[in-house]
């Protein structure tokens, strides 16, 4: 036997084609996404230096690292901030747990009963067209300028994903595990729960991950419309103190915390998915 | 319950078994005949095999027979008694496994009795289930999800499944139509052994006429337009059927005979 054909000739052809490969290729994901950022973070503070524009407008890359530190700071001695952050964090868990409830209830109606599918269905849609912010005064004006109207907002805002991918769920069953389960007798109830929700899930939690986001949407909107002591009130008032760099830091703690929400999410998701491959 | 049934009567009749659809098409509405006047009587520990083209109304047969699908016409009857819907006494299964990816092997066997008679049940008949997963060769996967199976293996879990309820007529739609040729024969070999070891009364629908011949005590040749059974064939082949039966003379003239009424208009055409 020649020394060749020891050597899979897939693995040579592997080989090969990795030669070819450009610079970029070859560079792990990290270094790449490290160097683009710190080109953007070169160019912002060249623009900031350069053009003139005033740091009231646009802050340098250093201001903002500074008002972060300081939000940090504050966040972690148990500050204003910190209090903002709990009082989002509650906004988002309920908006969020609220959307959670009616979309799977909702979705459930309408992926399992005709009457839903037919009658119900068409004001889902109807209510997705609008535009959902522009409810947001109505909510202060119906639930008051405490967490309660956040919490509505959230949930307004992000039932919809969960809502129609738990109805497109329940649709997509497998055509033939259904006439498996009716070739069984199984009764309406034994196919929605050991057959239909299960093999819902996947679509589920798509939804709910979008709705994780949404709810984060939700709540800030909610804050901007109708005050209290949260995030987005924060951020509305250090906007309009022209504090862009503190508007920034805070921003980044919303989106850390609709990143939370989402890897919780994708944690429930790894748990209950777990045999799709 | 039951009436008694007379010595020697069928497991199954199927008597005059008509399915026709009304299909509107351009304003005008014409009758489309999936299956029409079939009739057999199958007796116990029979295995018969329906072949014939896609669309010859097999399928519709084995359905009607199911309960899935009710017929427009005729009577089917198991054990003497008319059957209208999906009947406890009868298992079933498809092309492809359908084994639930959520649940471990041993849960997806323990499906039927779980829907049928409650968890309960399904808990006091793991033993059963753990029998029929080792004769399946599929012991050490008990507790493996179906993701983990084989094309081959997952059809094996299904014959479990279909089996576990302890049916008295099997139905099969094309079980391994999806499955390479290698595992088919395979599959053909351990399927007609399982069925002599229990002794069970089966239909097989395939359009493989090999598989047809291999497996039936008589092969039911269907043709489609309107769907009918045009020719009863017994197959007078020892059991058990082994993989070199294939080769032999006899087996190819079944197969050359079923063919030839399969593709009988075609003869000319096939030949050049």
């Amino acid at each position: 036997m020649s020394e060749t054909q020891s050597v899979d000739p897939e693995t040579l052809i592997a080989l090969a084609e990795n030669e070819r490969k450009t610079l970029v290729e070859r560079t792990p994901q990290w270094l790449l996404v490290l160097l683009f950022g710190a080109a953007i973070v070169g160019v912002w503070q060249g623009a900031v230096s350069y053009s003139g524009i005033s740091e009231l407008v646009l802050p340098g890359p250093y201001q903002v690292l500074q008002d972060l530190i300081f939000t940090l700071k504050n966040l972690f001695s148990g500050g204003y901030v910190a209090h903002a952050t709990w009082i989002t964090l509650v906004e988002v868990v309920f908006g969020f747990a609220l959307a959670s409830a009616i979309g799977l209830t909702l979705g459930m109606i309408i992926g399992a009963t005709a009457f839903g599918r037919k009658a119900i269905m068409p004001y889902v849609v109807a209510i997705n067209t609008m535009p959902k912010v522009a409810f947001a005064p109505l909510f202060v004006a119906w639930f008051g300028f405490g967490i309660e109207s956040k919490i509505m907002m959230a949930a307004f805002i992000s039932f919809f994903p969960v809502t129609i991918n738990t109805a497109a769920g329940l649709a997509a069953t497998d055509s033939s595990m259904a006439m498996l389960f009716r070739s069984l007798e199984a009764n309406r109830w034994q196919t929605l729960i050991k057959l239909q929700m299960p093999f819902a899930t996947p679509y589920i939690f798509a939804g709910l991950k979008l709705a994780a986001v949404w709810s984060v949407i939700g709540v800030v909107v909610g804050e901007y419309m109708g005050g209290g002591e949260g995030l987005g009130e924060l951020v509305r008032v250090a906007a309009s103190q022209l504090r862009v760099g503190r508007v920034f830091a805070q921003i980044l703690l919303l989106s850390l915390m609709g990143l939370s929400v989402f890897g919780f999410v994708t944690m429930l998701e790894r748990y209950f998915v777990r045999w799709k491959k | 319950m039951h009436a008694p049934r007379p010595d020697g009567a069928p497991i199954l009749r199927l008597t005059n078994v008509n399915k026709h659809y009304r299909r509107a098409r351009q304003g005008q509405s014409d009758i489309i005949h999936a299956a029409k006047d079939v009739s057999f009587d199958l007796e116990r520990g029979q295995l018969a095999s329906l072949v014939g083209a896609s669309g010859c109304g097999k399928s519709t047969v084995l359905k009607m027979i199911a309960g899935l699908i009710p017929a427009t016409g005729g009577e089917i009857q198991l054990k003497g008694d008319k059957l209208t819907g999906p009947n406890e006494q009868i298992g079933i299964m498809f092309q492809q496994p359908t084994l639930l990816p959520w649940r471990s092997v041993l849960e997806n066997v323990l499906l039927p009795i779980e829907i049928r008679e409650g968890r309960g049940a399904a808990k006091a008949a793991r033993d059963r289930a753990m029998q029929l997963l080792q004769m399946a060769g599929l012991a050490e996967f008990a507790h493996a999800v179906p993701g983990e199976l084989s094309g081959g293996m997952a059809q094996r879990a299904a014959i479990c499944r279909m089996l576990v309820t302890q049916p008295e007529l099997l139905l099969l739609d094309e079980p391994f139509g999806a499955l390479d040729e290698f595992t088919r024969e395979q599959m053909n070999v351990e399927f007609e052994r399982i069925c002599r070891s229990r002794e069970a009364t089966a239909i097989i629908v395939t359009h493989s006429i090999q598989e047809a011949v291999f497996l039936a005590d008589a092969v039911f040749v269907m043709s489609p337009r309107p769907g009918r059974i045009v020719k009863r064939i017994e197959i007078d082949l020892p059991r058990p059927r082994t993989s070199d039966m294939i080769t032999s003379t006899r087996f190819n003239e079944y197969v050359r005979e079923i063919h030839d009424l399969l593709f009988g208009g075609e003869k000319e055409a096939a030949h050049v």
